[in-house]
């Protein structure tokens, strides 16, 4: 069982809002990269032809997971919020 | 295919049902019952506002002809909603902190309430959104058009367009305006927004799911398709990808539309934390099936259909009605409700920073009265609601429909993009001063305007052709598409990049070379800090008139009240006339006054608007006002209410204590009593049993045991007569025999009574001839009762002296004042008045023979003659005094008594 009283578990608390704070910051910017990042071209662009449906795999891909992501985040960032 | 008729009915079931819905969410708002209302479901959902007719039937059209590019357009949203962190969290605090009615309050808020910047961003904002509302216009007639071809004498466009428009002008007036609402929030529209959210995912879903699996064979097929059918898209770091993903992020934040769904609607900041996966979610559904639509409608339909209606035409192509139908519906309901949060927010921009300022500028010398201010409210933002869409449908029928719906959302896009420098830099920068966001502004309204939006109407519209090829006065150098000899090929691009160059540039440098007003430095504190602040500190700064404090204070508190208090702070300024300096501290002051009637945080508001230290709408600042005095008045008559029930409470109190201190005497009175009766008693039968047991008793010692016995049951008589008398005295069924007599003939009956005492004590009574002179008409024996008590008094109490009692007079007006005076050691203060109550003397003297009930049965029979009774304070001895009214004397009990005599 952890002694939710002691100094350690608070101190870990802290830590660990802290941390999904500079998550929630910082996943957009990493959304960003990854959304207009130039080396996904080189990635996907083998073989010289229409790579529209590798393209839209790897966009919706990305996109389905930013929100399972920012879900994460929002459900444990709620109690920062004010609810009035 | 499903006739015109039947579509037409079920677009009007339709709209009846959306009205139903907003009616009963109006209504639950109307009964406090908020549950579902404030939700962060039906939050989520109706910022799917953003998802128009443009994404409903654009999307589609945009995959087909650009490839993957249509995602920029969602994932901007996508990335700023999961980056709420950053900047939504603050907006929405900000937003519910400041109590931000539109993004033209914000900006204007920001920068030291500046109108100038409201009406600026309200310009630019219902400039940029007309395109937009156009373009909803248009997809809604062109999906109408689907199904009336081919029936004969079909309705014009243009006529079309405009029910739509007038429709929807209805539906927004009904529910946008119903009120002037404190937080500007709708709840009805809100509702059936959030229902319309839902058909338009549901149906771009089904449509989806049918294509994919009824008649392409399930995903790896239309990935087969793609490549062949859709053209490529070019690098995801290419400046196009690039300036869309910017433009759409800007788009959800600076739309007036999204920021008054995201920031003006919103009711909790967790709503917050759910849409900023789900509201993204919500986009990534929207957009799943689009690239299979697109590719299915360029293999199935044929060459040349328009590929913007490939959602409704493809169904219809595949003899899918009811599908097609479903799928008209989700393109109804994304025009709709985007049209009507928009005529909603630019509406309330519209008259809360341009009509009323002008209105309250032209009225400004009458005295303002509150419902008028409010109907020119309610009636501007109706009259604004249906300017805004005649707007939109002008440019509708100017631009006869241009065939890309994507390209005029974009142009809006840019429009509304001139806002976010100002927005940020506000935000973030506490340097950013007014001017430099008024010239930024502008500068990149101009911009734009003469790079993207004149240029759009190709020549039929302010920018000829000519200009628009050759530059304004055939300069090359002011080429629209190629400003300062720049050319890029986009001209999205282009006006994106001069007008957000020219407007973020301008705005950083005004900004370092002017400097931010005090006010605005106090706004930029708070919008800055918002997250640090704790509410309890404010400048107040001494910019506002005590003509204004003074409206705003009478308002409130009253004009009395108000000119009481301005009266006062004057005078302790040392100000002989006029209104009183409105100093900091008198600020403060008449903060805190305005406290006691509106709570602390309403003063502050209030106080706030007019210094500059908060932010509140003007219709809130007057919608308070009202309330206010509605509650003051109320209050007012509580009060005198409770005023009532505290004087009658006073006096039931003090009825009670005297029934106490009555109860108190009774047995104070019964007490005594028995002891008084058991004193002559005791003796009486004493000396009966020593009579009747001492048979040699000799006859001296008989007669004089006899007499003890007589004396004692004389002594018991006059007790009881005593009381007997008293009472009768007390309830005023005393019978008094009125005749004319002479105070002569009273004061000689009662000086013969006490002869006998007085001669034993050898009294001296000095008697006043003017005073015996006179004739009244009274009691005479029941007045001569009390001269007796009177002098049997001074006599007893005269101690060792020899008594010298003396009768004199005065007359005021028609009272005769007759005074008995003593030489005896008189009457303590504190027992003045002590002696008239009936049993206190048998307490406090009782060594003293009698049974003291003399004065206060003098007292009655004075009250019964209309006179009184009391003891007049001297140095020496006693002295009272019988005060008999001669015009009144025993009038009052005359006409009473003579019906109960002539009774008896």
């Amino acid at each position: 069982m952890k002694d939710k009283s002691s100094f350690e578990y608070s101190e870990r608390q802290i830590n660990k809002r802290i941390k999904k704070i500079q998550i929630a910051l910082i996943l957009p910017v990493i959304g960003l990269i990854l959304f207009l990042t130039p080396f996904v071209d080189n990635f996907i662009d083998s073989d010289g032809s229409n790579q529209v449906g590798q393209l839209a795999v790897y966009i919706f891909g990305l996109w389905a997971l930013m929100i399972l992501l920012a879900a994460w985040l929002a459900h444990s960032l709620k109690e920062e919020l004010s609810d009035d | 295919m499903i006739s015109f008729n039947i579509l037409v009915s079920i677009c009007l079931v339709y709209v009846a049902f959306l009205f139903g819905v907003a009616a009963l969410a109006e209504r639950r708002a109307e009964q406090n019952k908020f549950s579902f209302l404030t939700s962060p479901i039906v939050y989520t959902l109706s910022i799917s506002v953003y998802c128009t007719a443009w994404t409903f039937y654009g999307a589609v059209g945009y995959a087909a002809r650009s490839g993957l590019e249509f995602l920029t357009i969602y994932l901007g949203p996508t990335l700023v909603f999961i980056g709420w962190w950053w900047l939504l969290r603050k907006l929405v605090r900000i937003g519910r902190t400041q109590r931000i009615t539109s993004i033209a309050d914000l900006i204007s808020s920001r920068y030291g309430k500046s109108n100038l910047l409201g009406v600026i961003v309200t310009l630019l904002a219902v400039t940029a959104s007309t395109p937009y509302i156009a373009l909803q216009l248009q997809s809604l007639t062109l999906s109408i058009s689907v199904f009336s071809e081919g029936v004969e004498n079909p309705v014009s466009p243009a006529i079309t367009a405009l029910l739509m428009a007038a429709g929807l002008a209805l539906f927004t007036v009904i529910f946008g305006t119903r009120n002037i609402n404190a937080n500007e929030q709708h709840h009805g529209v809100v509702t059936a927004i959030a229902f319309e959210a839902i058909v338009k995912l549901v149906a771009l879903l089904a449509v989806g799911v049918f294509i994919v699996w009824g008649v392409a064979s399930g995903p790896s097929d239309i990935m087969a398709r793609m490549a062949t059918r859709l053209p490529e898209t070019e690098s995801f770091y290419s400046s196009r990808w690039v300036t869309l993903v910017f433009l759409s992020a800007t788009a959800i934040i600076c739309l007036p539309r999204m920021f008054q769904i995201v920031v003006v609607e919103n009711s909790s900041e967790r709503h917050l934390a759910m849409a900023s996966w789900a509201f993204p979610l919500y986009l990534f559904l929207m957009c799943i099936f689009v690239l299979p639509i697109a590719v299915m409608g360029l293999e199935l339909m044929p060459a040349g259909s328009n590929p913007d209606l490939f959602v409704l035409t493809l169904p219809l192509q595949l003899d899918q009605q009811g599908l097609a139908a479903l799928a008209f519906l989700g393109g109804f309901s994304s025009a709709t409700s985007m049209v009507i949060v928009a005529a909603i927010a630019l509406s309330t921009m519209v008259s809360n920073h341009m009509v009323l300022p002008l209105w309250l500028y032209l009225t400004q010398r009458r005295d303002p009265e509150s419902d008028d201010v409010r109907s020119v409210l309610l009636r501007s933002r109706r009259i604004s609601i249906a300017a805004i869409l005649a707007l939109g449908y002008l440019y509708y029928i100017f631009t006869g429909g241009t065939t890309a719906l994507a390209s005029i959302g974009l142009i809006a896009f840019v429009g509304v993009a001139q806002i976010l420098p100002a927005m940020v830099f506000g935000l973030f920068w506490r340097q950013a001063t007014r001017v430099g966001a008024v010239s930024g502004i502008v500068a990149g309204f101009g911009i734009w305007a003469y790079t993207l939006f004149l240029p759009s109407f190709d020549g039929s519209f302010v920018l000829t052709r000519s200009v628009i090829d050759n530059g304004l006065f055939g300069i090359a150098f002011l080429r629209p598409y190629a400003l300062f000899g720049v050319t890029i090929a986009d001209p999205l691009i282009h006006a994106l990049f001069w007008s957000m160059l020219a407007n973020t540039a301008i705005i950083l440098v005004v900004s370092l070379l002017t400097r931010p007003s005090a006010l605005e430095r106090v706004q930029a504190l708070q919008f800055i800090n918002v997250f640090g602040q704790t509410g309890q500190s404010r400048l107040s700064l001494p910019i506002v008139t005590s003509e204004d404090l003074f409206i705003l204070a009478q308002r409130i508190l009253g004009r009395k009240e108000a000119a009481k208090l301005f009266e006062k702070t004057a005078e302790e300024q040392g100000k002989t006339s006029g209104l009183p300096e409105p100093t900091g501290e008198f600020i403060e002051r008449l903060e805190r006054e305005l406290s006691g009637s509106v709570g602390a945080a309403t003063a502050h508001a209030m106080i706030g608007q007019l210094t500059g230290g908060q932010a509140v709408s003007v219709e809130e600042l007057i919608a308070v006002a009202d309330e206010t005095a509605q509650i003051m008045e109320y209050s007012a008559r509580l009060e005198k209410k409770s005023n009532e029930l505290t004087a009658t409470a006073e006096k039931l109190r003090r009825a009670n204590q005297k029934l106490t201190e009555l109860s108190r005497q009774k047995d104070d009175f019964l007490s005594q009593v028995s002891h008084e009766l058991r004193t002559p008693m005791t003796s009486i039968r004493s000396f009966s049993e020593i009579i009747r047991n001492d048979e040699s008793i000799d006859r001296e010692r008989l007669k004089h045991f006899s007499s003890i016995i007589n004396e004692e049951s004389q002594r018991l008589t006059r007790l009881l007569d005593e009381i007997l008398d008293l009472s009768f005295l007390e309830s005023g069924r005393i019978k008094l025999n009125l005749f004319t007599t002479t105070l002569k003939e009273v004061i000689e009956q009662a000086i013969s009574a006490t002869s006998v005492i007085a001669e034993e004590r050898a009294s001296r009574i000095l008697r006043d001839e003017k005073l015996e002179a006179m004739t009244i008409i009274t009691d005479r024996d029941r007045l001569s009762q009390v001269f007796i008590n009177l002098i049997i008094n001074s006599i007893k109490y005269a101690g060792e002296d020899q008594p010298v009692i003396e009768i004199s007079h005065n007359q005021l007006g028609d009272e005769l004042n007759i005074f008995i005076s003593d030489n005896g050691p008189g009457i303590p203060p504190n027992e003045q008045k002590l002696i008239f109550e009936k049993f206190s003397r048998l307490s406090s003297k009782s060594g003293s023979q009698g049974v003291g009930l003399g004065l206060p049965i003098s007292l009655e029979i004075m009250q019964n003659l209309g006179g009184d009774l009391r003891c007049v304070p001297t140095r020496d001895g006693a002295k009272f005094c019988i005060s008999l009214p001669l015009a009144m004397a025993g009038r009052k009990r005359v006409s009473v008594l003579d019906v109960g005599g002539a009774a008896e």
